[in-house]
């Protein structure tokens, strides 16, 4: 009995062991698994395996995708524990072409072919990779610039250099420029002082290297004139003195391999001897070359470009948003204007459209009360924290591939979190006023804004479970641009989730038949009737430009954000105009879904308390997690003609039969009211 | 009012809210004074008197036909029916004849009038539950009974038209058609008011089964009009106590069916009044076809109006029966005047049918009631 108890104990031990031991577990490790074009992903083994130099594969199989191809990469091995591959153009393609960004494989396998033995190494079955691939970001042309300054470290070093396959390729190097032993090497001195590529002898035994020939000829005119000759240095910089030549491909720092400038550039961080040695491969054969550490100047960090960048970017962004705020407002009005046979603004600007500037001038010029018992530091903090929980959303919304402040990879869950500063500030605005309508207000606000949370949030879980990311980048990616491909139409239990999420949004937003915290004609104006000026600017700014954000939101997530039809997400990223003319079709999209938000807000009544509860409670959240439930069994996934028919069927009936219905009803309408004199007494 | 105020034991767990004299939705100068629980209301106590202009005093200082302008003022959203109250009950005093056409002119206006209340009475209570849409188009149909009036009389709002014994003017040459085109016009705006707010779900939601009046508590508290109606008692001034030319007059009279809650409740009080819009308009084509076999003349000045003695004269106002009570010494001036309206009653309700309610429920209450503040108070 002992006996068997000692084997039971170690069975799964050994069982572990045998499995570790498989030759199958040699891959230890993929890094890093979300990736960006231009990076290198290292493949990584629990032991030396690889031969350097040989041919090289690198295989994912088994990729979850539609399509499921094994995806094969070319690769490199550095050392007998890594091999390479990057993430350029191709593999985006690669990977876009199968219908997504995401590769997730059960095994990876490396490839070998020295000496013509083929030899494979595998990953253990049950390790399983997500190939995240992201696409082309503010983030990347940070670090690309980064890189081209080097923290200014290039330019003292005297060299131009750039990433080539293998290493870093120094391009070109600074050397002093004696201009009497630079023409020396000829018989005569050219009259005019230019020596032209023929006149150099270029390529010939006795002549300059091409190499130098373009390192001398600084305006690249194929001739070395006075002019070039000028701009020469007087002296040879560091790299030059120690003997750095322009064709040189970098390989390793102080024995780390060096797959880009910025592992170039680190390599002056790290360390404190005196020289750093540098592998060099030169004409195919490695040297070493001894760089000095220190005496360069201090340069402009990484960070601080890329936080310059985005702080650019989120300016482009912020700027614009309260003049979107004001924009809504004058359009509602002019739409409920319509709605009411009346004329709206239409005085300031033209047609009334500076009226949002008049109204905003107007409520800065104004005293800034603050009533005699509110608390006077959360009072006067509220309304700030409402605009910083609103203005923080506008980080993650993806106006097009390009105009992203960052693309987070919790970006959904972002988005949802700072929203719930809305909240706070209003219950702190509503508490801290000292007035009882204010806290009824705020207390409705809350037990609200709390409630519609739940059914909003599981709504948009669905999505990022199909999508299988947060990043609203990646969810949009995953869309389609025509309708059928959208989230909205993919099958019924996300249809019903879209008009769960927007009902919730409307009650997050406070807006009618959920514009319970500020009913004007209940609880005057709710929890910011104590406020005044500038402070009570911010409330309404936050509410409307909330409109642009439940539309941007509804767009991003359940109708395809900027996807333009017929055009591939990559094709979109490469050109200018098409992100232009996503960006279009992405800001029709919000502006039909605020049209949509107005229209409701002119034409239903406001719910009652308890009223407003049971929709949540009883209906909302149970129809939600039924919706979650459905979304997940359909993430399982369709076979191909399945999902098809999913799609044709949930747009014909949730949306073709839904418009012509409607279309025939405001014929109906109409048609009843054709022969109605509208001025009887004209 | 007072002991309630200062008499008020605070427990911890009710909260006083002041509502008013200034809120968007009492319909004017009104105070309330909420006990609530969170949102539940434990009571909702009506303050009155904020908008008392001592109108019934001012009588006993004016001549029986100098008062009429006074009388615009007690009920300003429906000033012509309170012009004819008063002349009614002078004339009843003084025993006056009213040419036939002069009384043909009155019913009109007082139908016109009763519509352009209504328009106020229920877009008033969409706005008061958050749809302002309705508020907006039906206001642009009182803008042009409004144009009609004004035509009439040269007012809008506080008309000044009847006389003791007649109307101020005849209808000016071409005004019987402009009235016809604009029925015309408002018979279809009816059914698209109904469609545009009556049946809506969350209207419906909202008002169903709010604050349920059954017919015997109606009567005990005095309702009127179609307040009382709602509750399913079928009694109308105009029918049941015949004055002016309405016997001659067919028209129904609506009360509530309880259609989308019980009987009484604050649904049936708000389509009660859509439909006597529908029997106002076929009152003003009946009478508008009628007077044209009138005498021309509308006028009859009493020679000498010293009368003595008392006369009550009923007529049913927009809110419901208004009764002037005038008692004569034999001077120019009245020895007293009283004016006894509908508002002033329904008020009483308020503070009986609060209890439980939430404080969106008060809203949709007092808008039900279709409460004119300055007719509270007189």
């Amino acid at each position: 009995m002992k006996a068997m108890k000692r084997i039971s104990l170690f069975a799964p031990l050994a069982l572990l062991w045998a499995c570790s031991a498989h030759p199958d577990a040699d891959i230890r490790d993929v890094r890093p698994l979300q990736i960006e074009r231009g990076d290198k992903v290292t493949v990584e083994a629990s032991h030396p395996l690889f031969s350097v130099g040989a041919q090289t594969t690198v295989t994912f199989d088994r990729i979850v995708l539609p399509g499921g191809m094994p995806l094969t990469v070319p690769g490199r091995a550095v050392s007998p524990t890594r091999v390479l591959f990057d993430a350029d153009r191709t593999l985006e393609r690669t990977i876009g072409a199968a219908g997504g960004h995401l590769v997730q494989a059960s095994t990876v396998t490396v490839e070998q072919n020295p000496a013509g033995v083929r030899r494979v190494y595998k990953s253990a079955p049950t390790m399983p990779f997500e190939l995240d691939l992201f696409p082309g970001s503010l983030q990347k042309l940070a670090q690309g610039v980064a890189d081209k300054m080097g923290g200014g470290l290039w330019g003292w070093l005297g060299v131009t250099v750039e990433a080539s396959q293998g290493g870093v390729a120094v391009r070109t190097v600074r050397q002093r420029f004696d201009q009497a032993a630079f023409f020396s090497k000829w018989d005569t001195v050219p009259i005019d002082g230019k020596v032209s590529r023929a006149e150099a002898h270029v390529g010939q035994p006795n002549g300059l290297p091409a190499a130098e020939f373009d390192a001398l000829d600084a305006n690249h005119d194929g001739v070395i004139d006075n002019f070039d000759v000028e701009h020469q240095s007087d002296s040879d910089g560091p790299a030059a003195q120690s003997g750095l030549r322009a064709g040189d491909l970098v390989v390793s720092a102080d024995g780390r391999p060096v797959l880009g400038t910025a592992d170039l550039a680190d390599a002056w961080k790290k360390g404190d001897s005196v020289n750093i040695q540098l592998g060099v491969v030169r004409g195919g054969a490695p040297v070493t070359v001894s760089l000095p550490r220190f005496g360069r100047p201090v340069g402009v960090p990484s960070w601080l470009i890329s936080a310059l960048l985005m702080l650019l970017a989120a300016t482009i962004i912020a700027l614009p948003v309260p003049v979107i705020g004001g924009l809504i407002v004058v359009w509602e009005r002019k739409i409920s204007a319509y709605m009411q046979s009346r004329l709206g603004p239409n005085r300031v600007g033209p047609n009334g459209w500076l009226q949002w500037m008049a109204d905003g001038l107007k409520l800065i010029l104004k005293e800034d009360l603050i009533p005699k018992d509110a608390d006077p530091i959360l009072f006067r903090f509220a309304p700030y924290l409402a605009f910083i929980g609103l203005f923080l959303v506008f980080m993650v919304l993806p106006f097009s591939q390009w105009i992203i402040v960052a693309d987070l990879n919790i970006g959904l869950l972002f988005l949802l979190s700072v929203t719930s500063l809305v909240v706070v500030s209003i219950i702190m605005g509503g508490w801290s006023s000292n007035s009882k309508w204010s806290l009824l207000g705020g207390m409705r606000s809350a037990a609200q804004i709390i409630s519609y949370e739940l059914p909003a949030s599981v709504s948009l879980l669905g999505i990022a479970t199909l999508t299988g990311s947060l990043s609203t980048e990646a969810i949009v990616r995953a869309q389609g641009g025509l309708p059928w491909d959208w989230y909205l139409f993919r099958n019924p239990f996300t249809f019903v989730a879209f008009f769960v999420y927007f009902i919730s949004a409307l009650a997050e937003g406070n807006r009618t038949p959920f514009d319970l915290p500020e009913a004007e004609s209940e609880l005057v104006s709710g929890f910011n009737t104590e406020y005044s000026g500038f402070r009570f600017s911010l409330f309404p700014l936050v509410e409307w430009v909330n409109l642009f954000v439940i539309g941007a939101v509804a767009g991003l997530l359940f109708l395809g954000g900027w996807r333009i039809p017929f055009v591939s997400p990559e094709w979109q990223d490469h050109s200018g105009w098409l992100q232009l003319a996503g960006f279009g079709i992405f800001l029709a999209k919000i502006l039909a879904i605020v049209f949509v938000i107005i229209w409701i807000r002119w034409t239903l009544p406001r719910f009652r308390v308890d009223q407003m509860m049971n929709l949540c409670w009883k209906f909302f959240i149970p129809i939600s997690f039924a919706c979650f439930i459905g979304v997940l069994l359909c993430a399982w996934g369709f076979p191909p003609l399945v999902d098809k028919a999913v799609r044709a069927v949930t747009f014909i009936a949730g949306g073709c039969i839904p418009a012509f219905v409607f279309v025939q009803k405001v014929r109906l309408n109409r048609s009843r009211y054709r022969e109605l004199q509208l001025n009887p007494l004209l | 009012m007072s002991e309630l105020i200062f008499a008020y034991q605070d427990s911890g767990e009710e909260m006083t809210l002041n509502m008013g004299p200034q809120h968007p939705s009492t319909h004017g100068v009104i105070r309330f004074i909420i006990k609530t629980d969170g949102e539940i209301m434990h009571e909702a106590v009506p303050d009155v008197g904020y908008l008392h202009r001592a109108i019934e005093g001012i009588a006993e200082k004016c001549s029986y036909e100098g008062f009429m302008p006074y009388t615009d003022r007690v009920d300003y959203v429906c000033a012509m029916t309170a012009n004819h109250a008063w002349a009614a009950a002078v004339e009843k005093l003084a025993d006056a004849k009213v040419p036939e056409r002069g009384e043909y002119l009155r019913v009109i206006s007082d139908e016109l009038n009763r519509i352009s209340s209504h328009t106020v009475a229920l877009g008033a209570m969409a706005m008061d539950i958050g749809a302002t849409t309705p508020f907006m188009y039906i206001l642009r149909e009182r803008e042009y009974v409004n144009d009609l009036l004004e035509m009439l009389c040269g007012a809008r709002l506080t008309y000044n038209y009847h006389r003791v014994g007649g109307v101020g003017w005849d209808m000016p040459t071409g005004w019987r058609d402009k009235v016809l085109s604009w029925l015309d016009h408002f018979e279809p705006i009816i059914d698209e008011f109904d469609r545009l707010i009556c049946r809506n779900e969350l209207f419906i939601k909202r008002l169903a089964n709010l604050a349920a009046v059954p017919a015997a508590e109606a009567i005990s508290f005095g309702l009127v009009g179609p307040n009382l109606r709602a509750s399913g008692v079928d009694f109308d001034c105009r029918r049941d106590v015949p004055y002016s030319v309405y016997p001659k007059l067919q028209f129904n009279v609506p009360v509530g069916r309880g259609e989308m809650g019980a009987v009484g409740d604050s649904w049936d009080r708000y389509y009660v009044r859509l439909e006597e819009w529908k029997e106002s308009v076929k009152i003003l084509r009946q009478a508008l076809d009628q007077i044209q076999a009138t005498e021309p003349d509308f006028y009859t000045r009493p020679k000498k109006l010293k009368p003595k003695g008392d006369a009550m004269a009923r007529v049913e106002s927009a809110r419901g029966d208004m009764s002037v009570y005038v008692v004569g010494e034999g001077t120019t001036n009245p020895y007293r005047a009283h004016f006894r309206t509908g508002s002033f009653n329904a008020m009483k309700l308020i503070q009986a049918k609060s209890r439980g309610l939430m404080v969106a429920d008060l809203v949709a209450l007092i808008a039900s009631l279709d409460i004119v503040a300055p007719e509270i108070d007189r």
